[in-house]
């Protein structure tokens, strides 16, 4: 895959938010667990809320990604790989996003090798650090919901 | 009148010129002796407002004022003394619970005006703040008793051969020795999430007392020789006698209180009005929030029905808490009392979604609380083979009779109570246990109590260690992979600190079982779509107002699904807030115009 | 000390003691046995200066504790004798003829915890206090406080809050067995 402008990878990366956001949606409406149905659709308006940052920083109304920094606790790598069942729990919920937001980040991350220019890579880099900021605020909430006892 | 007389005057004049015999005072100002009683000092962030020194004051001389709002651990009130009546005896001082009133070696202070003699030291600023010299509490003196009466419990060797109740309990000697300790601040009133009238009943213990202890202990807590034996108690975490001493054993006299009688129904006589008479009220779970709804709208007349699932009441308290903290006796006790104001009580009842529409049309409001009754999972590879259990099970089929076995050896992975519960009760069944927790030793949510106790009954603990896989083993073991962890910040000041894998490494525990304590959950399963969708979180909590009440109107919740802390004390807190906003919603309508 | 302890126990009978500091010990006694002990201390053990007399009310067991220290300025070694009297209209004897100073002693005590030492000469004169109509000071059934509210007044506009009752209210504590 190759971008050509700024303007192309923030398209890119709206399509993937659209996506993602179709995706957790599709869950909840399949889902028969309440919580997990509710989390699902909370994950619908998150990916809406991306979605809306990126095409502000398309548009210019915001200059740029502001991550917070926020420590890794890497507990995407050391969980099990759920699928997709109608009676899926929270728990496996939050695995399957945490991994989401980890794949997103890894394919921003692998992007930056096809970029053309240092704007480019900057902003996939951005786009990363965004990802991976979301992989850690799912991790935290699975830390803060699953392991409260651990 | 003689000539020496006469002559007088003129002496004092020629005294005039010579070298006076007094000492000018302002070049012989003479600093008060190092341990000198003069003006206060006092280190106000040290200071908790316990208001000791205002008590002992024989002069009356010291007025408690607020300075800043009331916290958790802290009054918000300081001294302000009135030097119209100090005396400077420095009693004051010798009894402070915290150390942080002092009195500077300065002595000296002139001013027209009396009333600005009367300030807050450390607040009101005095040239001798800071003072290093004057009077302090001594090294190994005070007026506070520091230590406390030491508890009685069984050998660590001889109880896990047993589920004798480990804890002895104190002789009448003992708690009130103990009660006597208390002074009286109420700090901890503010700490326990259901406001128990602490230092009354201390105060009752100590004069020797017991009914009124037990009738002040009854007041705002309907399982209270539950909360005796195992209270989270963080009343003794902001005990001020705790700041410089130990903490008075505040569970440990409430559990004396109550070990007084019985029979509580014949010592307890309710002066309320019955005013719910013709409500009726359905309380699904008959966990502590449960049984402090049913109780408190008993006896204000309500008709009021638990249904529980299990055999017997009291929630995780009954069969999660093991019986060696909380026999049976003392939880059929407060079943007792319950009954006997009324409460009726289904047992072996599980209420499904058509009967909990049912009982919503038949009654006036209904309450659930049905507590966290399902495991969260490890979440890693190999979790679903066999001999990978949940702690939750295993004490539950323990406590109700079922035969459950362990193996020889089996490793705890989680660090709250449920962990080290099911590691104790593994214990007593014969196996060899490690504790497997994520976190440091400090961050473990379980009782530090609880902890030593485990300990000392030759639990191991392997902290910062990471479970990665169960693999099944030739020789029919359990192979528990486990990776180290270092600790990195908390996403928010204060919040916990976080784990993380050192990759790279992999240890091995070879056991029979692994059991998993990691966390709980609700289960909606039972409750109508209808109900669920609205009053669940998208966490698995459910949200409650301030009375107590769901998004749907005369549906209220409380305990462990409804907060944060997920003890059974703030079950017995919500469940008060629940009385109120039932009585509310019943009587007045309060809440349905609201909603 | 030691010696000089058993010497005591030998001549007067049963006593408690304890040994404060290398110079300085405690002697319990019985009342009738305070002063021969004391006289005999004086006359043949050195211990020629009262330093000091003073009184505790221990009002739970009913006594008062008198204790005379007393120094040997050859040894530089200290004895307290301690002894304990009814609280029931309290006596003791008096060592004003042992020593003069004794009578100031005797006078103070007298006033501030109405033990009386007959044949003391200035019991019943005021020491300090003078008018006072309430029962002696130092006895711990006096209410200072309730003496200090009546008699100094404080400054005007004073606030106390009481802790306890201020964490009540502002926590939201409840009672539900009452109305």
């Amino acid at each position: 895959m190759e971008f050509n402008s700024i303007q192309e990878v923030l398209d890119f990366a709206v399509r993937q938010e659209q996506k993602a956001g179709r995706f957790y949606g599709l869950m909840a409406e399949k889902s028969t667990d309440v919580v997990a149905r509710k989390f699902f659709r909370e994950m619908v308006g998150e990916e809406r809320k991306h979605e809306a940052k990126l095409k502000a920083i398309k548009s210019g109304k915001l200059s740029g990604f502001s991550g917070q920094g926020t420590p890794q606790m890497n507990l995407t790598e050391v969980l099990g790989e759920p699928v997709f069942r109608e009676d899926i729990t929270l728990q496996e919920g939050l695995i399957i996003a945490m991994r989401a937001e980890k794949d997103a980040y890894e394919m921003y991350e692998g992007l930056k090798a096809f970029a053309r220019d240092e704007e480019l890579k900057k902003i996939l880099e951005g786009l990363a650090a965004e990802e991976l900021e979301h992989k850690a605020r799912m991790e935290s909430i699975y830390d803060q919901v699953v392991q409260r006892e651990n | 009148m003689s000539l020496k007389h006469v002559l007088q005057p003129f002496n004092a004049w020629v005294q005039a010129f010579s070298k006076p015999y007094t000492i000018p005072m302002k070049d012989t100002m003479r600093p008060g002796a190092d341990r000198y009683r003069g003006w206060h000092i006092n280190d106000v962030e040290k200071c908790v407002g316990c208001g000791t020194c205002a008590d002992i004051c024989q002069n009356a001389a010291i007025d408690m004022v607020p300075v800043k709002d009331p916290v958790k651990g802290d009054s918000g009130l300081r001294p302000k003394i009135d030097y119209g009546r100090c005396c400077w005896c420095a009693l004051c001082v010798d009894v402070c619970t915290t150390g942080s009133l002092g009195m500077s070696n300065e002595y000296t202070w002139v001013e027209k005006d009396p009333e600005k003699c009367r300030y807050t030291p450390g607040v009101d600023a005095k040239p001798w703040d800071g003072s290093e010299k004057g009077w302090r509490q001594e090294e190994g003196f005070s007026l506070i008793v520091k230590d406390r009466v030491p508890m009685p419990m069984l050998d660590p060797k001889e109880r896990i051969k047993t589920w004798a109740e480990v804890v002895v309990g104190y002789s009448v000697e003992e708690a009130r020795k103990e009660a006597a300790r208390c002074v009286s601040c109420g700090l901890c009133v503010a700490a326990c999430p259901a406001h128990m009238h602490i230092p009354d009943y201390i105060g009752a213990i100590r004069d020797g007392d017991f009914e009124k202890a037990l009738d002040f202990i009854y007041d705002n807590n309907p399982m209270p020789e539950m909360c005796g034996k195992v209270c989270t108690r963080r009343c003794e975490g902001v005990c001020s006698v705790g700041i410089q001493g130990e903490p008075l054993a505040i569970r440990w006299l409430k559990r004396f209180a109550t070990e007084q009688f019985e029979d509580f129904a014949k010592v307890l006589h309710p002066e309320v009005k019955r005013v719910g008479e013709g409500k009726k009220v359905a309380v699904v779970g008959g966990g502590p929030s449960g049984v402090t709804v049913a109780y408190y709208l008993a006896v204000r007349g309500f008709e009021v029905t638990i249904y529980e699932a299990l055999p017997q009441l009291g929630g995780a308290t009954f069969f999660g808490i093991p019986k060696y903290r909380f026999p049976m006796p003392s939880l059929e006790k407060q079943v007792d009392l319950l009954k006997k104001a009324g409460v009726k009580i289904v047992t072996d009842h599980r209420v499904e979604k058509d009967e909990f529409r049912r009982l919503l049309e038949e009654n006036d409001a209904l309450f659930f609380g049905t507590g966290l009754m399902k495991p969260y999972k490890l979440g890693v590879p190999g979790e679903d083979l066999e001999g990978v259990i949940y702690a939750l099970d295993l004490l539950r089929d323990h406590h109700v009779g079922k035969k459950v076995e362990v193996g020889e050896s089996v490793v705890v992975v989680g660090g709250g109570n449920v962990a080290i519960d099911a590691s104790r009760v593994s214990r007593r069944l014969g196996a060899e246990v490690t504790i497997a927790y994520r976190r440091r030793r400090e961050d473990m949510p379980a009782d530090d109590e609880e902890i030593e106790d485990a300990e000392a009954e030759g639990i191991e603990l392997v902290t910062q260690s990471i479970p990665l896989r169960v693999e099944k083993l030739e020789n029919g073991k359990l192979d528990f992979i486990w990776g180290p962890a270092e600790m990195v910040p908390p996403d928010r000041p204060g919040g916990r600190p976080k784990p993380k894998l050192i990759e790279g490494v992999e240890n091995h525990l070879q056991v029979d079982r692994v059991i998993v304590a990691i966390g709980q959950k609700g289960e909606f399963e039972w409750m109508p779509e209808e109900v669920a969708e609205k009053v669940v979180t998208s966490r698995g909590w459910v949200e409650v107002d301030e009375t107590g009440m769901t998004q749907w109107p005369g549906i209220f919740a409380g305990g462990d699904l409804v907060n944060s802390t997920a003890d059974a004390i703030s079950a017995i807190a919500d469940g008060l807030k629940a009385v109120e906003g039932i009585q509310q919603f019943t009587l007045e309508g309060l809440s349905v115009s609201k909603s | 000390m030691k010696e000089i302890l058993k010497e005591i126990e030998e001549r007067f009978g049963p006593i408690w003691e304890r040994v404060q500091r290398p110079k300085l010990a405690q002697v319990g006694i019985e009342p009738a046995k305070a002063v021969p002990l004391l006289t005999w201390l004086k006359e043949h053990r050195g211990y020629v200066t009262l330093v000091h007399l003073s009184a505790v009310d221990w009002i739970e067991q009913g006594e008062f504790q008198l204790t005379w220290l007393l120094g040997n300025p050859e040894t530089e070694e200290r004895l307290m004798i301690c002894s304990r009297i009814d609280r029931e209209n309290p006596a003791a004897e008096t060592v004003s003829g042992l020593w003069p100073q004794a009578v100031t002693y005797e006078q103070e005590i007298n006033e501030m915890f109405g033990v009386s030492f007959p044949g003391s000469p200035r019991q019943g004169v005021p020491f300090i206090l003078e008018g006072w109509k309430d029962i002696p000071p130092m006895r711990r059934d006096f209410d200072t406080v309730a003496f200090v509210e009546k008699h100094i007044p404080g400054r005007e506009g004073r606030k106390h809050i009481d802790t306890r009752t201020y964490i009540g209210e502002k926590f939201g504590e409840k009672g539900y067995l009452h109305d």
